[in-house]
């Protein structure tokens, strides 16, 4: 028998949503009262306070689950500093070689500029010269 | 009709900025450290040259603005030689600065351009200045006075430039950035400073070289026509 993929993709589609049926997310039984503890207050290291205690939470809980909430928050946290610096990397190569591209092409233009002008006055030198002559 | 050797002077200049040129790079990526905002790390390594850029073209700004005002006043044609140099290199530097702004925009704000006034008195100053090339090239008879007067516009948008982050609110970094730079970033800054300033006495001297050229030998084809 052969599938359409639209069946295809229908079957992926249901498998999908069993797989995730199957694990339940235990942060969607939290009620709203329970997370505001872990919202963002006011202030510059609010953000960083509000993951502190989540940890804690958690390692009070479990602290296998926390060690693999750190671990998987480093590599998070690696990946995007990586992708950053290399955007960073990027916009400073190409800084850097407009900048020399753009002088180079201004200096060959004074240059041939330099030398279509010498070019003319050699041109006028020389009818110049036949205008003694004759 | 005689070339003119480079000046000794204008020959140190260009042997100092090669020097610059070496040196600085080294400064800048091995020993300057990075700058301690989350937003700025390593793609602040543009600002070393960026703002040199900026600076010099104040500077050829105010060149060609003062040789223009002497133009004008004397009508020397000397003075008309130095402006047109100066011109250019506004231009050129202009475009080095609103190309190496926005890509350090992009890595730092995310966004290449904002219409912030530091961005956007800058880039008027570059198209008037992109003008005034336009003008002298093709302008014709006439047009270096016209010019000239564009000039000395052109120099009234300087302090603007240079104060427009104080008057206005802007994401643009502020004026206290340099003397706030940290001791380890001050050598690499004011190399990279002291380097572009040589290397556009060098380019204005070429500049004005060529321009002085160009004029003597337009007189000397319009004299021999008259002749003939």
């Amino acid at each position: 028998m052969r599938l359409s993929p639209i069946s295809l993709v229908v079957a992926a589609a249901v498998t999908l949503g069993l797989a995730g049926a199957a694990r339940a997310n235990p942060f969607q039984k939290l009620s709203d009262e329970d997370l505001a503890a872990y919202h963002t207050q006011v202030g510059a290291e609010a953000p960083f306070r509000a993951g502190e205690r989540l940890l804690a939470d958690l390692e009070a809980r479990d602290k296998y689950a926390a060690a693999s909430l750190v671990d998987a928050a480093i590599v998070r946290y690696h990946e995007r500093e990586a992708r950053r610096f290399g955007n960073d990397q990027r916009a400073v190569i190409t800084a850097y070689g407009v900048i020399w591209v753009l002088v180079t092409v201004f200096t060959v233009f004074l240059w041939l500029r330099q030398r279509r002008l010498n070019g003319e006055l050699m041109e006028l030198q020389a009818k110049l010269a036949r205008a003694e002559r004759s | 009709m005689k070339a003119r050797p480079p000046s000794p002077l204008v020959l140190l200049c260009a042997l100092l900025a090669s020097v610059g040129f070496v040196v600085a790079p080294v400064l800048i990526f091995q020993k300057a450290p990075l700058a301690p905002y989350y937003e700025l790390l390593f793609n602040q390594k543009i600002f070393y040259y960026h703002v040199p850029c900026a600076w010099v073209m104040f500077v050829a700004t105010y060149v060609c603005g003062i040789a223009s005002i002497a133009y004008l006043r004397t009508r020397q044609a000397a003075w008309d030689d130095v402006a047109q140099a100066a011109g250019d290199l506004v231009t050129l530097f202009g475009a080095l600065m609103l190309i190496t702004g926005p890509l350090w925009a992009k890595a730092s704000w995310g966004a290449y351009w904002k219409w912030d006034a530091r961005l956007t008195t800058s880039l008027l100053l570059w198209l008037l200045f992109l003008a005034y090339s336009l003008l002298r090239r093709y302008g014709g008879p006439g047009s270096e006075r016209l010019a000239a007067g564009l000039a000395v516009f052109g120099m009234a948008d300087v302090p603007l430039i240079y104060f427009a982050v104080k008057i206005w609110t802007t994401q643009h970094p502020n004026t206290t950035v340099v003397p706030a730079l940290g001791p380890g970033m001050r050598p690499p800054f004011y190399l990279a400073s002291i380097t572009f300033v040589l290397f556009y006495v060098v380019l204005q001297a070429a500049c004005q070289a060529v321009a002085r050229g160009q004029r003597l030998l337009h007189e000397a084809q319009d004299h021999y026509a008259e002749q003939e």
